[in-house]
């Protein structure tokens, strides 16, 4: 099997999928968490950019490229509140964790 | 700002709360963690490797087939804003819920009680007078470009929200003076816009958002135009509104 | 006849923006009218699907594969016609319950939010129930996480929003494995319409990417769902809200993805269901039913309790995929086997009981300043309505007879014993003893003839909503027939390619 750009596009999806897993449930704070929840959603759009360039000859399939621009829009809106409700937290209690994980960096 | 008091019943109240308490040990559950995530990355790359492999299919050919009735040059936003349009409304729908929820969580229905910030420092200054009416110019020619080319409304909305925030940076906080009326006016404006199109066209006995043939190219310039004002606006409101501000007396939660 | 599926997206859609950006002093009105408009328009919907079948409605006028379908069967009428009854009831409760107190003021930052969030969220739902593509439920599945957490925080505590922050980034992490299973998908089938997968997964070899995707979906949804032992989020979640966010949240938004597992599993992986995947499910829903209820028993407040609750009942709802996978035949024409009509109807069941308990514990709360279980003492005489109530809705979730919890248990145990598998039988009847245990500790300190120290009246018109939703868990249990004929209008998960679309 050839080394496509497509294999190496999917396997660093999959690379930074799981590095984004490993830091939402290994770091504590908050910020870190969300940074991590990006990571992973970046990981799929790659992914998805990696599937709609497998048939190249044809020119790349649009429709997973769309779904990437739809889905940036959301994760971006879903992390500006994350961040506020962080923020929020902090202003309250000014804990950057959650209290189960207080012990933790 | 939160004093030592309030810390303690902070802390004491998560932990009456806390469905778990055990505090697991830190390095342990790392290990554990990596372990498992490594697991997994094989999984998965197994069958990214496989996926790959697989004969070419997809939807090009559709998309390029109906390209001539879409009423836009290039596939991408072909797709966008007319075969799978309803998803793009969904997602105004979404930056819309994102104010909605920074709104709920800060206790307000406007920006204007949102604390003033330090003015930033000279060139900060310098470069902002100079950036932002780039940046404005900027989301124009994108807007204009996502015709025939991946881009539109998007980018154009981001570019203008950057506008803003950098504005918000040097304080000059144009939009803070907007009431909360015509601040949440433009932020649901385009999501509603589309909305009445798409329902328009199907109190014409046609599909929601089924474009009348041969005028697809208008109506989807127009709400380009009007989904780049409301993302903008509403990127520039959630960097806004992240600032936690202070409750007054009356907007203090109730206890229970 | 297929535009009402749009307008069911587009009345909740059309409230929330009008409570959004007017957002005058009397929203709460406008909310109220926009909810009984939503929930009347669900039922009617539902109505018309038992009458005349399934319904398709190709959004944009290209039809799948390029374009999005919306499409609704039986199942889906059921899910909206459960929303709607139920939203209705709790629109109700939250219109009493942040109603200002006698001198106008009080409450109006949370009458503010709620309106809008709530019916932002019901419309999301009820596109949930009728979109029939992968990707535009992920954005569905998006915004009902998102509007379930801001209704978390309205409360302005900050137990609510540390509880509102874990379950965010649950909620994300899940709709994220869910996106990546159907990116696998894509690639796999080239579509994102279901039911167009469903075919050509049915022609397909099951492969090692069928799997995965199946583990990624279902581990995404089932984070969402709560199922044991991925509920770590919820029962804080769920309690720290007000109590009709609670209800809702409870009775409606942990269902909503379930109901998506259900037409992934059913549809797309119905060759990956086998006898063992079945038998595991089986497993985690008795863990789910025995630790939930175990837990429920242990706490000392009153939402605690109710939300443990809710992830007891969540293991029921699980339980029909063991129940209902022995008995799919490949020639089955109707799609109507106890396991399954016996678990969907304990989702109306419990969304009406649950939500009634938590506007009880809601009620409780306003009238005796908090919800701890010894402060309860004296309930039964100064808020009788109340205590009814909770009694009722606890006999429905108990399964005793004749309640709607009696009927559904009653065919899932039937299913149990037809398919000889009589532990799952046990683990349904254990449940029902544990749920009346923790019934019955709230009971018995209601009962103590003490007179509570504090009491304030509660307004006595949000006593009767949750009655109603009490005593409609009951006596749904008489009106079983017709939600099962329901179910099977438009013959859900049959896939008759090139098959009729109905009238």
């Amino acid at each position: 099997m050839p080394l496509s750009s497509e294999i190496v596009f999917a396997l660093a999806a999959i690379v930074v999928f799981c590095l984004g897993l490993y830091g939402l449930i290994a770091y504590a704070h908050l910020v870190r968490k969300i940074m991590a929840i990006n990571i992973m959603g970046s990981a799929v759009f790659l992914f998805f950019g990696a599937i709609a360039r497998r048939n190249f000859d044809e020119g790349s399939d649009p429709v997973p490229q769309a779904m990437v621009i739809t889905g940036i829009v959301v994760a971006v809106a879903a992390t500006a509140f994350a961040l506020t409700l962080a923020r929020r937290i902090h202003a309250i209690t000014g804990e950057t964790q959650l209290p189960e994980e207080q012990s933790r960096p | 700002m939160p004093t030592g008091r309030d810390r303690a019943k902070a802390a004491e109240m998560a932990e009456a709360t806390t469905p778990w308490e055990t505090a697991r040990s830190g390095r342990a559950m790392r290990l554990f963690t990596g372990v498992g995530a490594f697991l997994l990355a094989i999984v998965l790359a197994l069958v990214a490797v496989e996926l790959v492999d697989r004969e070419p299919g997809g939807l090009t050919r559709a998309a390029l087939d109906s390209l001539d009735e879409s009423g836009v040059e290039n596939p991408v936003t072909a797709v966008l804003l007319n075969y799978r349009s309803v998803d793009t409304w969904l997602e105004l729908g979404v930056l819309v819920l994102a104010v909605m929820a920074m709104f709920a969580l800060q206790r307000c229905t406007n920006l204007t009680q949102v604390p003033q910030i330090e003015r930033g420092g000279y060139v900060l200054m310098r470069m902002t007078s100079v950036f932002v009416p780039l940046m404005i110019l900027g989301a124009g020619y994108l807007l204009w470009r996502g015709t025939h080319a991946p881009g539109g409304a998007f980018q154009a909305g981001a570019l203008l929200g950057a506008a803003g925030a950098m504005l918000r940076l040097t304080s000059r906080d144009a939009f803070r003076a907007l009431n909360g009326w015509a601040l949440r006016g433009l932020v649901v404006l385009s999501f509603a816009c589309f909305a009445i199109i798409g329902l328009g066209f199907m109190l014409m006995n046609r599909r929601f958002l089924e474009y009348p043939s041969g005028q697809a190219d208008e109506w989807i310039f127009l709400i380009e135009l009007v989904a780049m004002l409301s993302i903008g606006a509403a990127l520039w409101a959630l960097f806004v509104g992240a600032h936690p501000t202070e409750w007054s007396s009356e907007k203090q939660p109730r206890t229970n | 006849m297929s535009e009402t599926l749009v307008w069911s997206i587009l009345i909740p859609l059309l409230g929330a923006i009008v409570t959004f950006w007017f957002n005058p002093r009397w929203v709460a009105a406008i909310g109220l009218a926009f909810s009984l408009a939503t929930g009347s328009f669900a039922l009617w919907i539902a109505y018309a699907i038992g009458r005349d079948g399934r319904l398709l409605h190709e959004l944009g006028g290209w039809g799948a594969p390029l374009g999005i379908d919306l499409y609704a069967d039986g199942l889906s009428a059921f899910m909206l016609a459960t929303n709607g009854l139920v939203g209705i009831l709790i629109s109700a409760a939250a219109y009493l319950y942040f109603e200002p107190n006698g001198d106008g003021t009080g409450h109006a930052q949370e009458r503010r939010a709620f309106w809008p969030l709530w019916l932002f969220l019901w419309s999301a739902l009820n596109l949930a129930y009728v979109s029939s593509d992968a990707f535009n439920l992920y954005i569905a599945v998006e915004l009902i996480g998102l509007a379930g957490v801001a209704l978390i925080v309205i409360t302005g505590r900050h137990d609510a929003m540390v509880a509102a922050m874990r379950y965010l980034l649950v909620a994300l992490l899940g709709s994220l494995s869910y996106l990546l299973g159907v990116a696998m998908l894509y690639g796999e089938f080239h579509t994102l319409d279901l039911r167009l997968m469903a075919e050509l997964s049915a022609e397909a070899e099951s492969s090692l990417v069928l799997w995965v995707s199946l583990a990624l979906i279902s581990v995404g949804l089932m984070v969402k769902t709560a199922l044991f032992p991925l509920h770590f989020w919820l029962p804080p979640a769920h309690s720290s809200a007000a109590a009709p966010v609670s209800a809702l949240l409870s009775a409606l938004v942990v269902k909503a993805t379930f109901y998506l597992l259900l037409r992934l599993w059913f549809g797309v992986f119905s060759d990956q269901m086998t006898v063992t995947f079945g038998q595991v499910f089986g497993v985690l829903a008795t863990m789910a039913i025995i630790g939930g209820s175990v837990q429920a028993i242990l706490q000392r407040r009153l939402k605690m309790m109710v939300a443990y609750s809710t992830v007891a009942h969540i293991g029921y709802l699980f339980l029909l995929l063991p129940l209902t996978i022995p008995f799919r035949g490949s020639d089955t024409a109707a799609w109507n086997f106890d396991g399954f009509s016996g678990g969907i109807y304990h989702l109306l069941s419990h969304a009406l009981a649950k939500s009634a308990m938590f506007l009880a514990a809601g009620i409780v709360i306003m009238s005796m300043g908090n919800d701890r279980l010894r402060n309860l003492r004296g309930m039964a005489h100064q808020l009788p309505l109340t205590t009814f109530a909770f009694g009722l809705a606890g006999v429905s979730l108990m399964g005793l007879p004749p309640s709607g919890g009696f009927v559904a248990k009653w065919f899932m145990i039937n299913a149990a014993i037809e398919s000889g598998q009589w532990w799952w039988a046990i683990v349904l009847l254990v449940g029902g003893l544990l749920t009346a245990v923790y019934v019955f500790l709230v009971l018995r300190y209601a009962f103590l003839p003490v007179h509570p120290p504090h009491f304030r009246s509660p307004p006595r018109r949000l006593e009767f909503v949750a009655l109603t939703l009490a005593l409609l868990s009951l006596v749904i249990g008489f009106r079983a027939v017709e939600a099962f004929d329901l179910l099977e209008a438009g013959t859900p998960f049959l896939n008759a390619p090139g098959g009729s679309e109905g009238p």
